[in-house]
C-alpha cells in the first residue's frame, strides 16, 4: 500500500518536473560572449573610419557613431524583447540583446549619400552593383543576397533594376 | 478479509489520485501567469467568455486591431455590438481557431480579420502563443489552436496542463499570484486594450529587405478556412490593413491581399493611405510612435469604421435595445473610469503605471 502511494507521488514529481531541461547554461554565454570573433569577413559596413557588422556589440559600436540623428523602438519578431533603431547620415543600425549583451542585428543604407565599403550604392545599376560586391551571390526574386558566416547582404533591384535597398542582417533571422 | 483489504486498497489509490489531480490543478492554477499588470494581453483571450450579450462584429487578429479600435465609441455613434476577439501576435490559425469558437458562442454578422499577420506563416514564439491560448477553455478549437501554433519546442500536454509549463515559476509567485489565482480584472472593454498616453511619430526605419515578398500558403489555407467559415455561417468577411505605421506593411503584401479579395468578391480595406480621410493626426493620435493608435485615434478609427459598418454592411442600431443598452451602458462607463483613471496616472506619475481599474474597477 505505502509503496503503491509512494509510487503515485513519485509519478506526480516526475510529471511535473519533466519540462525542466533545456535551460540554457549563463556561464556558457559569457564565455561565448568574451572569446567573441567576427565571423563576417568582408561584409562589414564602415561609417566614421569605423568597420562594424552583423553581431559586434552594440554598445561599442554605438559610442563610437557618436549620438544618432534619432532612434526607434518596436517589439521584435526575431527576438524576446525589444528592436531599436538608431538613426545616422545615411544608413540605420538595429540592436538587440542577445544572451544578456546588445549586439548589431541590422545595417540600413537609407539613402543614396552614402555606399558600402565595396562602393554599392543605392540608384547604381544592379548590374554595376553585382560586378562590385563580386560572384557568390544567390538571388531570389530581385534580392540578390551574399553571406558571410552570420552575415547576410541583400541588394534588392528595383522595377528600374536599379539598387532600390542594401541591407545588412543576421542570416538565420530572415523570413 | 482479503476482499475488504483490496477495497481499501482500491480507495485509498482513488484518494491519492483525486488528491494528486487536485494539487496539480491548483499548483497550476497558482502557478499560470495572470498578466495582471505588466503584459495584460495574455489576459485578453479569457475576457470573451464573460460576455453576456450577442455581437454584430467581431474582430479578429492582433494588436493592430485591439489597440486601433475602439467599440465603445462605435456603441455610442452608430449602437453597433462589437467585440475584439483579438491577442498579441495573432497568427492567422490561431485567428481561424478564435473564429470557430466564437461562432459558436456568438451570432456575429460581420468579421473584421486584419491581414498583418499574414506575414508570418509559420509558428514564431512560445510566449505569444501562450498568450493567446492558454486563455481558451478546453475545446476542439483550443485543441486545434495549440496543434497549429505549436514551436518545434513545444510540448501539447503543457497547454492542458499549465503545471508542466509553469512550475518553475515557484520562485517568482507574487500576491498578484494569489489574488487571480480563481478570477481576474478586466483588462479591456469589449476586447478593446486602452492606451491614453501620447508619443507622437518621427521619423520611421527603412522597411527592411525581405528574400521573398510571397505570402506563405499556410496563410492563405487559413484565410480560406476564415472566408468558408464566415460563408457557412452567413457571416460576411472584411480584410482590412488597419493603419500602424510599424511594423512596415509591403506593397507586394498588398497587391496579393487585393488579388485574393477580388477572387473571392471580398471587400478589402486598406486604411494607411486613407489616414488623413480618417482623421488621424500621428502628433496626438499614438502613443508608440506610430506602432498602434491610442484612445484617440481609436475613437477616431471607431468613429470612420463604424459610419461604414453602418452605411455599407447595413448594421442595425442597437441602442433602443433595453438588454443590449444596459449591457454596453456598463462597458461604456467602464470605458469612461478607465479613461479617467489612466488621465489620473498620466497627471501623478507623468506615464501610465497599470494602465487598468485595477482594484477601483
Amino acid at each position: 500500500m505505502k509503496k503503491t502511494i509512494a509510487f503515485l507521488l513519485a509519478l506526480m514529481m516526475l510529471f511535473a518536473l519533466c519540462a525542466c531541461g533545456g535551460d540554457s547554461d549563463n556561464s556558457d554565454n559569457k564565455k561565448e560572449n568574451e572569446s567573441y570573433e567576427p565571423d563576417y569577413g568582408e561584409l562589414y559596413y564602415e561609417a566614421e573610419g569605423l568597420k562594424f557588422g552583423i553581431m559586434d556589440f552594440a554598445d561599442a559600436v554605438l559610442d563610437s557613431l557618436g549620438e544618432p540623428d534619432g532612434t526607434f523602438e518596436s517589439e521584435s519578431c526575431a527576438y524576446q524583447g525589444k528592436d531599436y533603431f538608431y538613426y545616422y547620415d545615411g544608413f540605420e543600425v538595429m540592436a538587440n540583446e542577445i544572451d544578456g549583451n546588445m549586439r548589431i542585428t541590422g545595417i540600413t543604407v537609407a539613402d543614396d549619400t552614402v555606399q558600402n565599403p565595396q562602393g554599392v550604392k543605392i540608384g547604381m545599376d544592379i548590374e554595376e552593383a553585382l560586378s562590385l560586391m563580386g560572384d557568390g551571390y544567390t538571388q531570389s526574386g530581385s534580392v540578390y543576397k551574399y553571406i558571410v558566416g552570420s552575415t547576410l547582404l541583400m541588394i534588392k533591384a528595383g522595377d528600374d533594376n536599379c539598387v532600390s535597398a542594401i541591407e545588412y542582417a543576421v542570416a538565420a533571422n530572415q523570413e | 478479509m482479503t476482499k475488504t483489504k483490496s477495497k481499501v486498497h482500491i480507495l485509498a489509490i482513488v484518494c491519492v489520485l483525486i488528491f494528486v489531480a487536485a494539487a496539480v490543478w491548483l499548483l497550476g492554477k497558482l502557478l499560470q501567469p495572470k498578466y495582471m499588470s505588466g503584459v495584460l494581453e495574455g489576459a485578453m483571450t479569457a475576457e470573451y467568455y464573460e460576455e453576456t450579450t450577442n455581437h454584430d462584429v467581431i474582430f479578429i487578429g492582433d494588436c493592430e486591431v485591439y489597440e486601433n479600435f475602439s467599440p465603445v465609441t462605435m456603441w455610442e455613434e452608430y449602437g453597433i455590438t462589437s467585440y475584439i476577439r483579438g491577442s498579441a501576435q495573432q497568427l492567422i490559425w490561431q485567428s481561424y481557431y478564435l473564429l470557430e469558437e466564437a461562432f459558436e458562442l456568438d451570432s456575429p454578422k460581420v468579421v473584421v480579420y486584419n491581414v498583418q499577420a499574414m506575414k508570418y506563416s509559420e509558428p514564431q514564439s512560445e510566449a505569444y502563443n501562450r498568450m493567446t491560448i492558454d486563455g481558451m477553455p478546453l475545446s476542439s478549437h483550443k485543441v486545434g489552436a495549440i496543434k497549429a501554433s505549436m514551436t518545434e519546442d513545444e510540448d501539447f500536454i503543457s497547454y492542458l496542463i499549465p503545471l508542466l509549463r509553469y512550475h518553475d515559476r515557484w520562485n517568482e509567485i507574487s500576491s498578484e499570484d494569489f489574488k487571480y489565482m480563481f478570477s481576474r480584472d478586466s483588462v479591456t472593454v469589449s476586447g478593446y486594450l486602452m492606451r491614453s498616453d501620447v508619443k507622437p511619430m518621427g521619423k520611421l526605419p527603412s522597411a527592411p529587405v525581405l528574400e521573398d515578398y510571397t505570402i506563405g500558403d499556410t496563410c492563405w489555407e487559413y484565410l480560406d478556412k476564415i472566408r468558408e467559415l464566415c460563408d457557412e455561417n452567413g457571416a460576411t468577411l472584411i480584410l482590412i490593413k488597419s493603419p500602424s505605421q510599424w511594423p512596415y506593411w509591403y506593397e507586394e503584401w498588398d497587391e496579393q491581399i487585393c488579388d485574393y479579395a477580388e477572387k473571392y468578391g471580398i471587400d478589402y480595406l486598406n486604411m494607411l493611405p486613407l489616414t488623413e480621410e480618417i482623421g488621424i493626426d500621428w502628433e496626438t493620435d499614438t502613443y508608440d510612435a506610430g506602432l498602434h493608435l491610442n484612445v484617440y485615434g481609436a475613437e477616431k478609427l471607431g468613429h470612420w469604421f463604424g459610419g461604414i459598418l453602418c452605411s455599407e454592411y447595413g448594421l442595425e442600431d442597437h441602442r433602443g435595445d433595453s438588454e443590449l443598452a444596459a449591457a454596453w451602458g456598463e462597458k461604456c462607463d467602464a470605458y469612461h473610469a478607465l479613461y479617467d483613471a489612466q488621465q489620473a496616472e498620466l497627471e501623478e506619475y507623468g506615464y501610465l503605471k497599470s494602465w487598468t481599474l485595477g482594484d477601483k474597477a
